[in-house]
């Protein structure tokens, strides 16, 4: 049995026991393995072999398991720990291993007693070092974290050799960074494919790295018009970059508190840290970057010269705010329910003039014709950025004019593969504000998806006040220029396609792995507009609930409801209602407040979790409050008219 | 006779949800700032606050919370990523529309003037405290950025060194 890691004495040094052999010493061709390595897959994934193996016992040692962390055992006399006993271990296989454990600093490598049936082996064995294993036990650092962490090692020797090509400064290792920040979506792709596969061939990770092009600017010298923009592309780049940095530390340092299971985007919560970051210190950053002039075009400085700028200023940003305090705040705050969902964020200037932009049209970014020149989507891939031109998405670098959308946990854009963000409305509602402020780009629209099933029955919902109140809820109520209040996510055509549907919900689908060929199914709700400095948990809930209980038909791709009546009567509904909005009966709000505490009453049942409860209820009230609001606002919109100071009308 | 900060009082309370509701719709127009991306509701609670906020200082006679609060205004704001211009145009707005409801409340002329004055005092006060608050904060976090200019600098000197040593 385990022992308790709190009953561990402090280490002290354990004097070699009689017969005990170092690394160094002779050689043998047995392991005995009990934690980590007890595990074909692991092994698979460290060593690229499988090795046979038997049953045993090794005497004299204990082992510990923290729960937090991951198993080592140490020299106790007359105890024992069961395992397996590993054969044909050769000596390039311990060499990995050794690596892997840290031999020397993490565990020492000894040999001592296996027993198997009745025949005593001599073997080696990795002995856990309690004083270095600590700080592990502290992070939250468990197996998987060990080993992604010595492949992604092992991948940055071949960027070492990449960097010493086109860099060659080796100061701070310089190189290596800015060649693992240039090139960080292919380093994470080759991560991923490696622990999908349970290993890779080291030629393959060689040939990946070598191919993968390094982005440069010398190009930019001779391009008159995409020099009227460079400036913000430039700057655009530079926080993705810094971006990229914080996450990388965040995922770092705060391992075991940001890491989730493999059926969401791993990167959700360190995006999240860094951006609350980034946001809490936006004019450090903003000072930083026009100190050291790399907040614009320089042409004597070079792609690799901004990244450099960017991981100084990133580390510095990170020293300086004591990132614990962001760990704090996540924790106190994370409320996840039983619901994936994800998010699409749209930005332009032109607002939705984007689509269809002219030549110039855009004055700062001409609608990002020039993202990919600029290798914005390799930068910006932790958060999904590329263009949105409403079309469909030949290839990664067609130019095109439209919004720059961020799409989160859509790791690989072409092929549309993605993972659920998140499970927790809150950090779903917090991870879109801090990225419409640190985009700083003006936002548009916001698409926000629910995970179901391809063959759940969706429901007719006879009532089209329910999608009023959704529509009141998410919409964008505001005076046009005559003075007149309309919804002008429809009333703009916004959402509406080329035959003047209504796109306000629909079903949609995407590969959750590059080489998995099954779909999964979402239900993506179009109509929200993206505001800065908005908590958008009320929305979010208020659809998931609404979802949950109701499971209406989305109004496109849904083969239940094409070319119905009924979608064309509730379209019209609408664009009546957008056009001009009145208010809505009370008995309507009440209603749909009904459905959607009903449906997040389900959800809590599912997660047994009464603070999710309480929690859902608390939003529950804000929905109701900001419906009724809104609501009220119709209300008075013609008396403010009637009253307005100098209409004449006073009465 | 009433005190004219009374009066002034008076008068936006009377008209106060109107007058929250004119500025936010008027906020929402201002083109390529951050007020034209606010939802209304957020607008209205900020707004609400403010000019509460204003009617207390009056009637208390007492500026030094205003001046509190746009020091308070502008650390926020800084941080934000605020253009100093486009908290400016905000409270234009605001003045402009408290002239306008001070115009038409009815009350005679001599009033009505100094009501003018008194929202144009408190405006001056307002708009001025916020841009010296703005822009010491803006000196105080670049002169925290010295270590990172030099290593920057270090790091452009040793690679032109490099590319002189490789030609």
């Amino acid at each position: 049995m385990d022992a308790d890691f709190d009953h561990l004495p402090p280490e002290q040094p354990i004097p070699d026991q009689e017969g005990e052999l170092h690394p160094t010493e002779e050689t043998i061709d047995k392991l005995f393995v009990y934690g980590s390595l007890n595990n074909d897959e692991h092994l698979r994934l460290l060593t690229g072999k499988t090795l046979p193996s038997q049953e045993g016992i090794l005497l004299d040692h204990r082992r510990f398991a923290p729960k937090t962390s991951f198993p080592f055992v140490v020299f106790w006399h007359g105890f024992s720990v069961r395992g397996r006993l590993l054969l044909s271990v050769t000596p390039d296989i311990i060499a990995k291993l050794d690596e892997y454990e840290n031999e020397g600093d993490l565990y020492l490598r000894r040999s001592a007693q296996v027993q198997v049936g009745s025949t005593l082996y001599r073997a080696w064995v990795y002995r856990g070092r309690i004083n270095a294993i600590r700080p592990y036990i502290k992070k939250g650092y468990e197996e998987r974290d060990r080993i992604e962490e010595f492949i992604e090692n092992n991948v940055a020797r071949y960027l070492e050799q990449k960097a010493d090509h086109f860099i060659g400064y080796t100061r701070e290792k310089l190189a290596v960074k800015v060649t693992k920040e240039l090139l960080s979506e292919e380093v994470h792709s080759l991560l991923r494919q490696y622990f999908h596969g349970s290993g890779m061939p080291a030629f393959i990770i060689k040939n990946e790295i070598e191919k993968a092009s390094i982005p440069r600017l010398n190009w930019l010298s001779e391009d008159a018009n995409a020099q009227r923009y460079a400036n913000n592309y430039i700057r655009l780049a530079m926080g993705f970059m810094i971006f990229n940095q914080l996450e990388e530390k965040f995922r770092q340092d705060y391992r075991g508190f940001v890491k989730v299971t493999d059926a969401y985007y791993l990167h959700t919560l360190s995006a999240l840290m860094s951006l609350k970051l980034l946001v809490d210190y936006h004019q450090s950053l903003e000072s930083a970057l026009g100190q050291l002039g790399v907040d614009r075009w320089d042409p004597n400085l070079l792609y690799s010269d901004y990244a450099v700028a960017a991981i100084f200023i990133a580390d510095e940003l990170y020293t300086r705010s004591k990132p614990d305090y962001i760990l704090q705040w996540l924790q106190a705050h994370r409320n996840p329910g039983m619901i994936p969902m994800g998010a699409e964020l749209e930005f332009s200037n032109l607002g939705y003039k984007a689509i269809g932009a002219t030549e110039h049209q855009d004055p700062t970014f001409d609608a990002f014709y020039y993202f990919y020149d600029f290798d914005l989507m390799r930068r910006g891939w932790k958060l999904g950025a590329h263009i949105d031109d409403h079309g469909f998405l030949t290839s990664a670098n067609t130019r095109t004019r439209g919004f720059m959308e961020l799409a989160f946990g859509r790791y690989k854009l072409l092929g549309d593969v993605s993972k659920p963000a998140t499970q927790d409305s809150w950090v779903l509602s917090q991870i879109i504000d801090l990225a419409v402020r640190f985009i700083n780009i003006r936002p548009h629209s916001l698409h926000l998806s629910f995970s179901t099933a391809q063959q759940q029955g969706f429901n007719e919902i006879k009532e089209a006040d329910h999608y009023l109140c959704l529509l009141l809820l998410g919409g964008d109520l505001r005076e046009d220029e005559q003075g007149i209040l309309r919804e002008t996510r429809i009333y703009n055509g916004e959402i509406l396609n080329a035959d003047g549907n209504v796109i306000f919900s629909r079903l949609n689908r995407h590969h959750k792995n590059p080489e998995d060929d099954s779909w999964s199914f979402v239900v993506e709700y179009q109509f929200p507009r993206l505001y800065y400095d908005y908590d958008y948990q009320p929305l979010i809930l208020a659809l998931k609930g609404f979802q949950s209980a109701v499971n209406p038909f989305p109004l496109r791709n849904c083969d239940q409801v094409a070319g119905s009546h009924y979608v064309a009567d509730l379209e019209e509904t609408l664009k009546k209602w957008a056009t001009q909005p009145h208010s809505l009966s009370r008995n309507s709000i009440e209603s749909f407040i009904e459905n959607v505490e009903q449906g997040l009453d389900q959800e809590a049942n599912l997660s047994h979790d009464e603070n999710y409860r309480r929690y859902a209820l608390k939003i529950l009230g804000r929905i109701e409050e900001r419906l009724k609001r809104r609501n009220s606002r119709i209300d008075k919109m013609y008396d403010t008219y009637e009253r307005k100071p100098g209409s004449g009308d006073q009465s | 006779m009433i005190p004219t900060k009374e009066n002034l009082v008076q008068v936006i309370k009377a008209d106060f949800d109107q007058l929250v509701i004119r500025i936010c719709n008027r906020l929402q127009k201002i083109s390529l700032t951050h007020y034209e991306n606010i939802d209304f509701e957020r607008h209205q609670e900020r707004e609400e606050a403010f000019l509460s906020l204003i009617c207390d200082a009056l009637a208390d006679q007492n500026d030094e919370p205003l001046k509190n609060h746009m020091i308070e205004l502008a650390n926020i704001r800084h941080n934000e990523g605020y253009a100093l211009a486009e908290v400016q145009s905000a409270i234009d707005t605001i003045e402009d529309e408290l002239w306008d409801t001070v115009i038409a409340c009815g009350r005679p002329p001599d009033i009505i003037i100094n009501m003018l004055h008194e929202v144009h005092r408190l405006m001056v006060l307002m708009r001025n405290q916020f841009a010296v608050s703005y822009a010491e904060k803006q000196v105080d976090v670049q002169k925290r950025m010295a270590k990172l200019k030099e290593r920057f600098f270090i790091y452009r000197h040793d690679r032109q060194d490099l590319e002189k040593e490789k030609s």
